[in-house]
């Protein structure tokens, strides 16, 4: 190969393993410096001397020109450059230091900015440095540390101390070079020289640059470059350029151009500089601790610290830096300065108008009232809203700012994970103080909200039982330290897998007992094989899975009982997969590809559920990877991919997989042997229709042949006539149907082996059972016309038809002697019934007639009308005891002097209406029934033991509390844990803090009560008595009392 | 990269170990890079030692957006860049212009090359720094023009043409080399 050819390959493999000194030397150097800087912190106390040069808004004032001096003087300290250039500039710096006064006139140019120009004046012997701008002058003396400024616009006059404050504890512009070459030393400028005609002149043109290498690291500025033109003959600097790039702001690039000359004298003082005379000094001066105080009140606001604001607002000893907190404290907006603000405020002697006191708190109170309009918005406005609000707290109880709260409104699943997304109807951001209010419609029927918290640096938290359309939310536990857990996965040899799919199912620690629930999360892995899942809670624990193409899919094994055992934080897991077996195939028919798409082949361990399945594509072929190579498998298709075809697939069996190899199967279909199947009652001897069986592979010598057997390869259910007919490959197989047996259990039965042979054109297969009891029958009404609508006996359904026709088929026998309920599709008809027999005729018919109402009163026997006792219907059986429907048609609504009704009540069945909890003295018994009509059970007495229990303290006495400590086996505090006591229907509940703490408040005073901890070891309940003492709980592993 | 992501998290949090992974990880790559644009093995590693050095103090100041080996390429790449201007203006003073190509260190990458390699090496030793740049970035260092273009703070399009220059001139001095 000609290295010309191939240059970009060439270079790519370049390689320089670095000599063993150098490696061992540079890590440890590396490491030392690290430790050092841990020692050295915190990092605000070395103040960054380029930030400073950018940033400060009084080396703004002579940005360009003292820098430039910084850099001249200073060169020839640069560690003794040893290069021409630098012993050059030294002679340049010495002559300069001979002069009296320096004169610099410089142009800023600011990118994308109007040009501004300075006028600069070097005392060098008197120590003063004046600067003159378009509008203001200023002065810097630094003999007496004093700061002069004066704007024309306004005739503004300040005299203040040069403070003693970050680099200006230098108290000379020249003591500040100093500072510069201490950092200069680090990193020296590169300094060149040339030669050059300008303006007829010799000079020598320095340039002096530098680029920061570490970007992002120390400062602001990209690249520093300034050129110095020296005058050749007397070696004096007479003119120059600076040109600074900023790292951010896009790059913004400022350029200053300047000109110096040396004149014997400069500005005496800053009415030398064009301040009319008139203008007076003034004559109060800012003393260092006022100048401290403000600085401390403005770093305060910069972190956000109301307290310190609060306290230099109470105990400040200057006005000024009171009012500065006083505007800090509105800029901020927090509540909790309105206080003490309206107490100085209060105490204002002034004029009204001037009261910064009073403007403070209107203005927070503004600002309040902003956020809480600003940060919500609401998307549609409906007729019933939910109010949330709360606050977000870190585990140490700190306010979070800028949570995104969020509410989802959902579609409920058959199971909690199972919930559809619908929308977001909410957002909100929580504010200093870590509160949050949002407003949202309530959820539809079958729909439900969540709120989420997310920000990000904390982990991603829920919040599920919104209840109700006010819900102040103590949500206390959404800030924890985000953690993670990460790891790589290889293969067998140790080669990291790119893509390999990771699943983690999350279970979250039991100290958040409101976000324990399971979510899933999926993950591909890097190029180096790593994945990682983050934002996960600390103490979060998880299940994981890894899975390829191609390999087997590895799961964590559980620990114990612990199905979870992954922890949050776990940041070098290992996975190892281990090749799996692929299968290959394709389908044919005679011979020739059957070219059929979306076919489901399902690869089964022997005798064993699906291990892998694939779907052929739109040639019928497939793809079954992962398969377990020390096991044997069966490819089978379900017949019903072949319905109307006449075709089956002949089950491919016995094979074989190797690790990291493709076995090729070719499944072949076979038109199959129409087999027909009747399935007879054993009592009528009469066809039962529409009864379920299945179809196994059977054979009766499978001990010694070792053929797997019972693999359901066709399922059916007879039809009207009682037949069913499938097509089944020529092999031995057995009908599975289920039995009523005398118990009323349902009994697999089995009929006799039977073969299809290849030759056979037709098989007949006849089995006996007792079949389930049977509903069948009309719904009319009361005139004979058939109604629609459902019928109902225990848990099975049916519905009618136009004809009024329904069928039960499957009741079970236990059920005979319940009652069963039909009702029209208005609900405005109904019966109730005894299902005394089985009905298989379709002459059976129910009567549906209009429902009626019970009304009547709960009272206490002393005639009061009670709320809290709820009166239900129940069923009166034969043998004179009554049961309650799990599940009511009926609705009882209840006033709260006890009047009751119970609306939609059908006839047919005798009834009894009784309260919860049991203890009415009587339950009132209604006979036989009249449809229409609105019954009044009259006055319902409740018994006074039942009383007792129904009845809570009156609210004067609900004013003790119960605290304590909840700690664990080894007395550590247990944080997070749920302490709850229940009182009539009021329920107490807090959740144990950082300290192991609990406290309920409210409680009656002196009672009894059942106090519940949740606790991961198990739930246990202990007896208290609310006396003002603590309760303190230690909690074991399997302790219940 | 996740690892890295990782090893940022940790080192950020002051972890000695996520630094000496970074180091382990990186050192190969950043002294191979180094030593490309610099052809000097001994400058090569004073550079990547400093910049280990100052790395290892910045901790938690370092804000970091991009990707790691970005970052550690972009910084060492911007000190040869002052090392190379330091050392192309030396021979103002002490005449030396032909110092650099004529320099018998000048491939130090042979010591590990292939003589394919170290005509190589010697080829790009001779391209101007700026061309040497783009091409030892790009192809080695693995960054993306744009990437480039950020850091030297010039535009895509002059980044691309220095790559195809530069990439012309290698062609021209191997080729010239082989028919030799």
């Amino acid at each position: 190969m000609r290295p010309s050819e191939n240059i970009s390959k060439l270079i790519r493999i370049l390689h320089v393993t670095p000599s063993a000194e150098m490696y061992e030397s540079t890590l440890r150097d590396a490491l030392e410096a690290q430790e050092k800087s841990k020692k050295i912190k915190p990092a605000p106390a070395q103040p960054n001397i380029w930030t400073i040069i950018v940033k400060s808004p009084i080396t703004k004032l002579a940005a360009a020109a003292v820098i430039i001096i910084a850099v001249v003087v200073s060169i020839n300290q640069f560690g003794g450059s040893p290069d021409m250039a630098g012993i050059a500039l030294a002679d340049v710096i010495e002559n300069m230091k001979k002069v009296p006064w320096m004169e610099v006139v410089s142009t800023e140019y600011p990118e994308g900015e109007e040009p501004r120009t300075h006028h600069e004046w070097y005392g060098f012997a008197s120590k003063k440095t004046f600067v003159k701008y378009a509008d203001s002058v200023c002065c810097f003396d630094y003999a007496n540390r004093k700061q002069y400024f004066y704007r024309f616009s306004d005739q503004a006059f300040e005299v203040t101390e040069l403070p003693e404050h970050s680099f200006y504890r230098a108290n000379s512009a020249f003591s500040f070079v100093n500072e510069f070459i201490q950092y200069a030393k680090d990193d020296r400028f590169l300094v060149t020289q040339r030669k050059d005609i300008l303006n007829g002149e010799d000079v020598k043109i320095f340039e002096l640059s530098k680029s920061f290498p570490d970007v992002g690291m120390t400062t602001d500025v990209a690249t520093f470059k300034i050129e110095l033109i020296v005058n050749r003959e007397n070696k004096l600097l007479f003119a120059g350029s600076a040109k600074r790039k900023l790292l951010h702001e896009g790059g913004k690039t400022t350029t200053y151009n300047f000109k110096v000359t040396y004149p014997e004298s400069g500005p005496r003082d800053i009415y030398a500089l064009g301040v009319p005379s008139t203008a007076q000094l003034p004559t109060v001066y800012a003393s260092d601790k006022l100048y401290e105080e403000l600085n401390e009140a403005r770093e305060m606001f910069a972190v956000g610290d109301v307290e310190g604001l609060v306290t230099i607002l109470l105990q400040g000893q200057f006005e000024e830096s009171k009012v500065a907190a006083a505007n800090y404290l509105a800029k901020i907006g927090d509540l909790s300065a309105v206080g003490p603000l309206e107490k100085l405020a209060e105490e204002w002697q002034e004029e009204t108008a001037d009261n910064p006191f009073a403007a403070a708190v209107s203005e927070i109170r503004k600002r309040l009232e902003e956020e809480d309009t600003e940060d919500t918005t609401q998307i549609t406005e409906a007729e019933k809203n939910i109010t949330c609000s709360g606050i977000v707290l870190d585990p140490n109880d700190n306010p979070i700012e800028g949570i995104d709260v969020r509410a989802e409104l959902y579609y409920n699943g058959y199971y909690t994970d199972w919930r559809i997304f619908a929308e977001t109807t909410a957002k909100a951001r929580t504010n200093k103080s870590g509160q949050f209010k949002l407003s949202m419609p309530s959820a539809k029927y079958g729909m439900h909200h969540i709120l989420v918290f997310e920000h990000p640096e904390y982990a991603t938290n829920w919040y599920h039982n919104i209840r109700g359309t006010r819900v102040n939310l103590g949500v206390h536990m959404v800030g924890a330290e985000p953690s993670f857990v990460a790891g790589q996965v290889i293969d067998e040899e140790g080669n990291v897998i790119e893509g390999a799919v990771v699943r983690a199912l999350v279970k979250c620690h039991q100290s958040y007992p409101k976000t324990g629930r399971r979510a899933t999360l999926t993950t591909y892995t890097d190029s180096e094989g790593w994945f990682l899942f983050d934002k996960l809670y600390e103490g979060a624990r998880l299940h994981v899975d890894a899975w390829k193409e191609g390999y087997l899919r590895y799961s964590t094994e559980s620990i114990g009982r612990d199905a979870y055992p992954v922890r949050a934080g776990m940041d070098y897991l290992l996975f190892t997969l281990e090749p799996g077996g692929t299968i290959i195939g394709h389908l044919t028919s005679r011979g020739k590809p059957y070219r059929r798409e979306g076919i489901l082949v399902v690869a089964r361990r022997t005798g064993s559920a699906a291990s892998g399945q694939a779907v052929t594509d739109k040639n019928g072929e497939f793809k079954i990877s992962g398969l377990d190579p020390k096991r044997r498998y069966t490819l089978t298709i379900d017949e019903r991919f072949f319905i109307g075809t006449g075709l089956i697939c002949k089950p491919a069996e016995n094979i074989q997989v190797g690790a990291g190899e493709k076995s090729k199967v070719v499944l072949e279909l076979q038109a199959g042997v129409p087999v027909t199947f009747r399935i007879i009652d054993s009592d009528t001897g009469q066809a039962v229709y529409n009864q379920p069986f299945s179809v196994v592979l059977w054979d009766p010598n499978y001990h010694e042949t070792r053929k797997p057997v019972n693999i359901r390869v066709a399922s059916g259910r007879t039809d009207a006539s009682g037949r069913s007919v499938l097509m089944l490959t020529p092999n031995v197989y057995q009908l599975h149907t289920s039995e009523w047996d005398a118990q009323g259990e349902s009994e697999e039965r089995l009929s006799k082996d039977f073969n299809v042979g290849a030759d056979s054109n037709e098989v007949s297969v006849e089995v006996s059972i007792t079949p389930y009891p049977k509903l069948y029958g009309r719904l009319v009404d009361t005139e004979g016309k058939p109604v629609e609508g459902q019928v109902t006996v225990v848990g099975e359904q049916a519905i009618s038809n136009v004809a009024g026709e329904f069928a039960l088929s499957r009741l079970h026998p236990t059920d005979l002697g319940r009652a069963g309920y039909a009702f029209a599709k208005d609900k405005r008809l109904g019966r109730a019934f005894f299902c005394r027999e089985v009905i298989d005729t379709n002459q059976t018919e129910i009567v549906l007639e209009p429902l009626f109402d019970i009304v009547g009163r709960v009272i206490d026997p002393n005639g009061e009308g009670l709320a809290d006792a709820l009166p239900k219907v129940g069923i009166l059986m034969s043998n004179g005891r009554w049961y309650r429907e799990r599940i009511a048609w009926w609705k009882t609504v209840v006033d709260k002097d006890g009047w009751f009704r119970i609306k939609g009540v059908p006839v047919g069945v005798p009834m009894v209406v009784s309260i919860t909890p049991p203890g009415a003295e009587p339950d009132v018994i209604l006979g036989p029934l009249q449809p229409g009509e609105e019954i009044d059970v009259g006055n319902i007495v409740v018994k006074v033991e039942v009383l007792e229990r129904l009845r809570e303290p009156a609210d004067a006495e609900w004013y003790g509390n119960l605290s304590g400590l909840v700690t664990d086996e080894y007395g550590d505090p247990v944080m997070g844990t749920l302490v709850e006591t229940r009182i009539g229907r009021r329920y107490f509940r807090d959740f144990t803090d950082i300290d192991g703490r609990y406290e309920l408040t409210g409680l009656p005073r002196g009672e009894k009560l059942k106090l519940n901890i949740e606790h991961r070891y198990a739930p246990a309940s202990y007896d208290v008595v609310c006396d003002g003492n603590d309760f303190d709980v230690q909690l074991s592993p399997g302790e219940q009392k | 990269m996740i690892e890295d992501k990782l090893l940022m998290w940790k080192f950020k949090r002051g972890s000695r170990d996520a630094l000496q992974r970074i180091y382990e990880k990186y050192v190969g790559y950043l002294v191979t890079l180094a030593t490309a644009l610099l052809n000097d093995v001994n400058t090569a590693e004073d550079i990547v030692h400093d910049f280990f050095v100052s790395f290892a103090q910045s901790g938690e100041k370092l804000r970091l957006d991009g990707s790691l080996r970005g970052y550690l390429a972009t910084c060492v790449a911007n000190r040869a860049r002052d090392k190379m201007r330091t050392r192309r203006r030396q021979p103002l003073a002490l005449d030396e212009a032909n110092s650099i190509c004529s320099n018998a260190r000048g491939s130090e990458l042979s010591a590990v090359c292939s003589e394919e390699l170290q005509q190589l090496s010697y080829a790009i030793a001779q391209l101007p720094y700026e061309q040497r740049e783009v091409i030892i970035l790009h192809l080695q260092g693995g960054m993306m023009f744009s990437q480039i273009g950020r850091l030297q703070g010039i535009s895509v399009n002059t980044i691309r043409s220095r790559y195809r220059y530069g990439l012309d001139k290698l062609r021209s001095l191997l080729n010239s080399e082989v028919t030799k």
